[in-house]
Parts: structure tokens; sequence; C-alpha cells
């Protein structure tokens, strides 16, 4: 669950910062779903629910910040920003390629940019492990399961 | 370096002559409808709609030769299969099966889908259509529709009635039955069908303008009961219910109408090619007997007809929706 | 009651060659598509449906209900060995598995789970077999205010089994309630939070968040250290078995999550995501050992995949029965019947009794030769584990965005994951638990449709919550669960004031 034996980023606590951003995430939805019909208690419009649910949430962040960081929790571990945005980057090119680009090409380029987030990344190896991984996605997906994508879409 | 240089020269040389060769054969697909059709079916596989038209396809690939395809793109109501369809090339090979009322209402109630029912697509042809009907508790006290609003009128707060989902042919035509008898009506809506059945059966619900075919084994093992079916006509499968005309209520019809449509740009001869296909495909016997047996009646007609019947199916919805 | 010719020829229909042939490629095709995160059955029922048409309605039914609980076999291996559910369902696995592979009983752990999956489904199938009758009318005494007790007490559960600060896990299920109501509103067809985005008008999809927030994030965690990481660990045979104290614990979890699980899935619309974590949050309860979950307790396992297998074969029960299919899944398995000219219903059982128990015996077999399957395959999983990190994890990114892709050739799934993955991954570096959000996602809107409609069928009368009884036992629960929880921490804190202070890990 939490990152063991990484280093912590000192001074920042995760009960403040996971308070506030939870306090921040329910007065967006509050916010956000007070345009919609609210109705009343017994006759509930769409906008009920998630205001309530909105207003529970600063409540719960409230709690957290009020609460938890009473205890000194150590520091939130530092973020491995470079898996983070390059597995983040892989998926979404991903998204972005397979319909325009096909399965095969779009498997290739999400395996490759993968690869990027290892530090110790070499480029040849990682151009034949996506070649394959490529491949085989699509003889799983496509051709064993019958997913309706296509392979080369151009 | 030497190859490469003469690929060069020669590669327009191949291409005008690519060109003059397919020139003709070009032209001869302009006129014709593709070999292969896809037809968008907007819901999920399995779904009534889907089983109908995938049995209406086959009958076309086995009489025309072409080769017919059923794609589902299920999701938004509906809408997302149509945007798939709109976004298609007019050229005859792609078409949409569409549940008209839905959509016009979601057009209509909805916020409005990125597109226009009456200026992207072309009308090509109705199909079938399922009336509904009116399906109470079988433990209900009211055994007519009179005694049912009557029933209505006494209880505090009407009736409740079930619908799959919120705009659907069964949520309309509630409104419009609650505003012509003057009983209100509490619209309860559910996730599609199942979930409404099991309420209308246990009796937390009061009705359930249902096809009839989801609800035929409950009828048969006298868990619920059909007090009218909401079409002008008795209907054959279940000739000892009344009509809501006889029932006093002329006006209130409601069913579930199918139809094809083409993308906007797709040429007149395409249409009536494809027109013609499948409405042979769908009043051929098999067909018939086996849309029948489930309650629904083959009803093709022509593009103009569609058209006709889109503008009034708008006129309808805008009116019920006004009324609430 | 049970006719003895019914069983005879119910046997006979079933040992046909093509039958059998077909019940095996269906538990196969199940077990493989649940090993793979994202497609599911759905996917795969929905993309062999057109050959079932060819079929025999046995043949075709037998292989549709193999791929069905053939999932909840496959599903829980990834959980278990990558922290990456396979099908929602076994999302609760994770809590329990992967901390258990971590210690280096992966073996263990997948074996356990194929044995309590197996005792799960033998005893759900014998449940469908002689009680589906009576079963059938729980289904129907379950209205939506029935559910909504139903909800309220699963909400509990998650409240109290949550591991970490209990605002955390509180936020955490209002935060994931939150992102359940995006979409398209049941009543009105309002649309909440979708900004005008055609891809959100459905909602967020239930595996696109699973998936993310527990695989994906996982694997940008993991990649972080993949340096510190030291060479994988060979795994032994001996490691593989399960010792002394595991056999008894996980039997009678097995069994408690059986029992769970075969009541959830008789219940249409209640979910097999429901019966996994009420079975979790029970072992939790009812554990000695409960400071073990969360770090590799093995009644955590074996009880949550007990319940969602039987889950699964109970569901045959209102669909069979009733006509009344409890999820999309079994809507599918409906129409392809019905297609076949067979009308599952009320009279389903006088009409077709072959056909009810040849489904009935395949059921036994489907599961016996998925044990025989899975058993062996414990073997060649954990094999796969000992590849070196950095050439798995692009496997696990591919297999992640291309199983998401299938389940609806959805882009806007693909993108559903990645934000998912960086929402868990945020989450874990906070010190938030994943699982609380997952279930306030299914439990949240769950909610809202319950209470509402409650209210609607009853004219808004609240009294509706509390006039069947039903909803009276099981809201007097929910009072209970509260009632003892603050007892106990009445006393641990006089206690505290007294002594040594008890760890401070509830609260």
């Amino acid at each position: 669950m939490t990152n063991d034996g990484s280093k912590a980023v000192a001074g920042l606590s995760p009960d403040w910062f996971g308070g506030v951003i939870v306090v921040a995430i329910g007065t967006l939805a509050v916010a956000v779903a007070s345009t919609y019909t609210l109705g009343t208690a017994e006759n509930m419009g769409p906008g009920y629910f998630p205001v309530m649910l909105g207003v529970l949430t600063i409540c719960f962040g409230v709690g957290i910040l009020v609460v938890d960081t009473r205890k000194r929790s150590e520091g939130v571990a530092r973020p491995a920003l470079r898996p983070l945005l390059v597995i983040t980057s892989a998926i979404l090119i991903f998204a972005a390629v397979v319909d325009t680009l096909g399965l095969a090409p779009a498997c290739f380029l999400a395996a490759l940019i993968s690869t990027f987030a290892d530090k110790n990344n070499q480029p040849r190896r990682a151009l034949v492990l996506a070649a394959v991984l490529a491949t085989l996605a699509v003889l799983t997906f496509k051709y064993a399961l019958g997913v309706p994508a296509e392979v080369f879409t151009w | 370096m030497k190859t490469i240089s003469t690929a060069w020269k020669t590669l327009p040389a191949l291409l005008l002559g690519a060109g003059i060769a397919l020139l003709p054969a070009g032209a001869a697909l302009a006129q014709s409808v593709p070999d292969t059709i896809t037809v968008v079916v907007p819901y999920t596989p399995g779904a009534t709609a889907d089983l109908n038209l995938r049995l209406i396809a086959r009958e076309v690939t086995e009489t025309s030769g072409r080769n017919v395809i059923v794609k589902n793109v299920p999701g938004a109501g509906a809408v997302l299969g149509a945007v798939e369809v709109v976004g298609a090339r007019p050229d005859g090979g792609t078409l949409l099966l569409s549940i008209v009322g839905t959509h016009v209402t979601s057009e209509l109630a909805a916020s409005t889908p990125p597109y226009s029912l009456r200026e992207d697509f072309v009308p090509v042809t109705r199909l079938w259509s399922a009336p509904l009907v009116l399906a109470v508790d079988a433990d209900s006290p009211a055994n007519s529709v009179a005694e049912l609003l009557e029933q209505g009128r006494q209880k505090d707060g009407g009736l409740s009635y079930a619908s799959p989902g919120v705009n659907s042919a069964s949520h309309l035509v509630g409104i419009a039955l609650a505003h012509e008898s003057g009983v209100p009506m509490r619209h309860v809506a559910y996730q599609g069908a199942a979930p409404a059945i099991v309420d209308l059966v246990a009796g937390r619900v009061d009705i359930y303008f249902s096809s009839y075919t989801a609800i035929a084994p409950q009828v048969a093992q006298g868990q619920l009961k059909v007090l009218a079916v909401l079409d002008p006509s008795r209907q054959d499968l279940i000739s000892d219910i009344p009509t809501m005309e006889e029932a006093g209520f002329a006006g209130i019809n409601a069913g579930i109408e199918f139809a094809l449509l083409a993308p906007a740009g797709t040429p007149s001869e395409a249409v009536e090619v494809l027109r013609k296909e499948f409405s042979a495909a769908a009043n051929a016997a098999n067909v018939q007997e086996t849309l029948a047996a489930s309650g629904d009646a083959v009803a093709t007609g022509t593009p103009e007809e569609l058209a006709a019947f889109i503008d009034a199916k708008f006129e309808e919805i805008s009116a019920i929706l006004a009324s609430r | 009651m049970v006719n003895a010719g019914d069983l005879w020829s119910g046997l006979t229909l079933l040992f046909s060659f093509e039958a059998l042939l077909y019940c095996f490629i269906g538990v196969a095709l199940g077990t493989f598509v649940g090993v793979l995160p994202g497609i599911g059955a759905m996917t795969a029922i929905a993309l062999l449906l057109p050959i079932t048409y060819q079929l025999e309605p046995i043949t075709s039914l037998v292989m549709l209900a193999g791929i069905y609980y053939g999932t909840q076999y496959g599903g829980s291996t990834a959980s278990i060995l990558l922290n990456m559910p396979g099908t929602p369902t076994t999302a609760v696995t994770c809590l329990d598995g992967y901390p258990m592979m971590k210690q280096g009983r992966g073996g263990v752990a997948l074996l356990i789970t194929a044995i309590s999956s197996f005792i799960g489904s033998i005893i759900g199938t014998v449940a469908l077999a002689l009680f589906a009758p009576p079963l059938a009318q729980i289904a129907i005494s379950f209205g939506s205010a029935e559910y909504l007790s139903l909800v309220v007490l699963g909400l509990l559960a998650v409240v109290l089994f949550s591991e970490g600060s209990v605002f955390r896990s509180l936020a955490a299920i209002s935060i994931g309630a939150l992102l359940g109501t995006v979409g398209i509103d049941i009543n009105t067809g309002e649309q909440r939070f979708t900004f005008g985005l055609l891809s959100l008008y459905d909602g967020v999809a239930l595996t696109a968040v699973a998936l993310g927030i527990f695989g994906l994030a996982e694997v940008i965690a993991n990649v972080g250290q993949v340096e510190e990481r030291g060479p994988a660990q060979r795994i032994s045979l001996r490691s593989m078995l399960p010792t002394g104290d595991d056999w008894p614990r996980s039997l009678k979890a097995a069994l408690r999550g059986t029992a769970i699980g075969s009541f959830f899935g008789v219940l249409p619309g209640a979910g097999g995501v429901m019966a996994s974590f009420m079975s979790y949050a029970l072992e939790k309860r009812v554990s000695k050992n409960s400071a073990e979950f969360g770090h590799g307790a093995i009644e955590g396992i074996a009880g949550p995949e007990a319940a969602n297998n039987a889950n699964a074969q109970t569901a045959f029960i209102p669909t069979l029965t009733l006509g009344l299919p409890g999820d999309a899944v079994m809507a599918l398995i409906v129409s392809a019947m019905m297609i076949q000219g067979v009308t599952p219903g009320p009279s389903f059982l006088h009409t077709n009794p072959a056909l009810f128990w040849a489904l009935v015996f395949s059921f036994v077999i489907g599961n016996a030769m998925l044990l025989v399957l899975n058993i062996p395959l414990v073997g060649l999983w954990v094999r796969l584990l000992n590849i070196p990190y950095r050439t798995l994890y692009p496997a696990i990114v591919v297999l992640i965005c291309c199983g998401i892709y299938s389940v609806g050739t959805s882009v806007a799934d693909v993108v559903t994951v990645a934000v998912m993955g960086v929402l868990g991954y945020g989450m874990r570096l906070l010190r938030f638990a994943a699982a609380p959000l997952l279930l306030g996602f299914v439990l949240g809107p769950l909610m809202e449709e319950h209470f509402r409609r409650a209210l609607l069928l009853s004219s808004g009368h609240l009294s509706t919550f509390v006039s069947s009884w039903i909803s009276v036992v099981i809201l007097g629960a929910v009072v209970l669960m509260v009632l003892s929880v603050v007892v106990r921490q009445f006393r641990s804190r006089r206690q505290a004031a007294v002594g040594p202070s008890p760890a401070d890990e509830e609260l």
C-alpha cells in the first residue's frame, strides 16, 4: 500500500496534503452539482445526492486535517515522477493511436514508451521487447479472442 | 541508389495507369451499393433489436448475395451508434438500425446529441414494430383500464408506473395517459426491463407499459395480467386483450418502431436498392413468422413514409414532453 | 420434487461429445479471459454469441455458462500476482493475495483460491439444483427498500474493514461514490459531471477504475523501485503448498464465503463485487488474527473467492426460474437461450427439465475441469514471476491497454485507466487505501438509486424503509455492528487510560 523504504520528502505531511486535496475535491463536487436540479429530500433531483456527497467529502477532509494531523506521520514519500509520467503517457499514447493507427502500432508504442520509465533502459532491447509484446498482444486479443480491433488501419 | 531512382521515374506512370484502369470500376461503384453492408445496432448484442435484425440481415445475405454485417455500438442511449453512422461514408455501405422513438426523444428531451436525425440521416425504410401493452400485477384488484384508473383516483399519490429507462416509450406513454385521464401517475425509472418486471410481479409498482415479449413468460404463469394493448387494432397473439381505444383512450398508442437510416448524402439509387432488399427480407415468410411469434409486426414502407413517420414522431413527442 | 427421470435425461443430454467439448472450451476460455485484466465474461460472451446460433441449445448454454463462472477462477490470478484485478469481483483478493505473493506465498494463494472457488461453485450449484424455486422467491421479495438496507450494511462493512484512518476510508468511499454519479441520472435523464462528453454519458467504467487504481498504480509504484528490487526469488515447489494452519482456516472461510455469495447471487443486481467484499468484511470480523488482514491473511482470499464463485452459480437462479437476468452478462445468456428457442422463466423447470439438469451437471463437471486446469497453472504463473521486472512491466502495461480496450473498443476506457492510475498512485503516496474508493464507486450509486426509487414507490413515505421484516433485520444488524464497534472502542480507551494502549490503527 505505501512505498516502503522510499525516501520521504521532509516537511510535507501526507495528512495535511491529503486533507486539503479531499476538501478541494468535495468543494468542487458541491460547486458543480449545485447547478443541477436539487429537489427535496422526499423527491430528490439529480443534484441532491452529489451535493450531499460533496459536503460529506468536505467533512471527512476536515476530519483528516483535524484528527490525523495529530499523529506525527512520516513525510510523503517522494513520488516517482519518471515512472508516473512515462507510464501514463504510454497508456495515453495507446489511447490516441489505437483507432487511427491500429492495435499493433498502439501496443508497440505503449510498450516502447513504457520502457523509458526504467532508468537503465537499453534502446535496442526496448525495441525488440516492444515488437515481441505487440505481436503477442495482437495474437492474443485480435486472433485468439476475436476482439474487433484493426491490426493496422491506414 | 540506382534502383530507387528508376523506381521514382516509373512511379508516376504506374499511378496514371492504375488510375485509368480503376476509373470505370470507380464509376460503376458509385452507381450501386457496396458488396458489404454494415448495419450499426446501437444496442448491446443479444437485445431483441439485435436478434431480429440479425435474422433480417441473414435473409438479405441469402437472397441478395450481399454480405451484411451487424455491428453493435451501444452506449449513450443509442446515440453512440448514431454518431458512428453519421461519420460513415454515404455510399450505401453503412446503415443505422434505429428505434425511432428513442432517437427522436433523445434529440428533444435530453441534451442535444451531436447530430440531427432529420438533417444528418436519410430514411431508408421501416422494418418492424412492437406495440406496448399495459401490464399489472396479477393480484391487482383492477381488471380493466377503467377500474385501474379509478383505483388511481382513490389512491393517495395516484398510480406508479415503471419504465426501463427515462424517456423511453414506456415513460412517455405514461405521461400521455396521465394527461388524458387526469389521474396522477408517478414515473419510476429502472435500469432495463428486468428489475422493472421484478417490482411489478412483487406488486411494488402498479403499472408497466411493456412489449409483450418481455412479460410473456410471467403472463403465462399467472404472475402478471395485461389490461390493454396500446395499438389501434387488437393483436393476433393476444386477441382477447382490448385496445386502449376500446378502453376510451384512442390517442394513447405506443410502440417500439424499428427503422433503417442511412447517412445523409447517400445517393437515392443506393437507398432504393437497400430499401428493396431489406423490405423483401423483412417480409419473407420465415422472418414474419419469427417476429410474429414474439408479438412484433413487420411494417415496411418507402423512404417518404418513414420521413413522414419521423416528422409525426417529433410532433407527438414534443407534445407529450410539453404536457409534463 | 426432484424427479429421477429428469435427472437421467439431463445427464444423457449432457454426455455427448459436443456438449462436453464446448463445456471445456467455455471454462478454459473463461479462465483465460478472467486472467487477462479488463476483458471479462461480458466481452467474451458477446464475441461468441454469433457462434452459438449454429449450436444445439445445450451446447451453447453450457459453453456460455462455462465462460461466466470460469472467469471467477482466473480473475484472482492477476490480483494475487500483480495486485491487478482480472475482474472487478476479484479486487478484494488483491488486499491479502498480493501481500502473500510478496511474502513468497504466491503459490499457496493461487492454490487456495482455486480450491475455494471450487467449493463455492459446487455448493452454489447444489443450492441451484435443490432450492431454485424458493430461492427465487427471495429475489422477488427484495425491493428497493430492502436493497438499501443491504447497501448500508455494505458501506458499514467497508468502513470497518478498511485499514488506516477512518476519515481517509470515509473520504475514499465518498469520492468513489461521487465518481459513480458521473453519467446520466436514472430518474431524470439529466447529465451529471459529464461536461458535455459523450464518452462519460454512461458513466465511468468499473473495470477501468479497478484496473487503474489497483493495477496501474502498482506498476507505477514498482517501476520506481525497480533498481531496489533484488533478483526475483526462486520459488520452490514446496513453497506452493499450503502449510498446516492454512487448510482449516481457508476451509471455514470458504464455507462462510459460499453462504454469502450464494445469497447475493440470488438477488438480481446485487453484484459479485458486493458479495466478495462482504465476505472479506465478515472474515476480518470473525477472525482471531484480524490484524493479519491486509498483510496476507489466508481467509481474506479464501472467503471472497468462494463468495464470488458461489455468486456466479446462484446468479443462474433468478435467470432461469424467473427469466430475469441479474446483470448485463446474464442478459446476454438469456438472449442466447431465446435465440435457441428456450425461454427461461417461471415455467422453465417444468417445460425443460432435461435442459435444466444438464446445465446443473455441466456446472459440476465444468468446475471440476477448472480445478484440474488451474492447479497445474499455478506452477506456470509462479514461474512467470521469475521474469525480471524490467521486462515484465512493459508487458503488464500492454496487457492493461489491450485488456481494457477489448471491453468496448472504447478509447475513453483506456484514458480512464490512465487517469485512475494517476489517482491511485497519488492515493498511495498520501496513504489512502484503494479498496474503499472502488466500493464507494459501486455502492454509492446503488444507494442513491434504491433510496430514490423506494421513496417514489411509496409516494414519499420514509416508513417504507422499515416496513418489511427483511429491512428491519438488516438494519438491526447494522445497528448492532455499530454498537459493538463503539463498545469496543470505549473499552480499549478505558484500557489505554489504565495500561498500555493497543495498536492505534482503527480510529
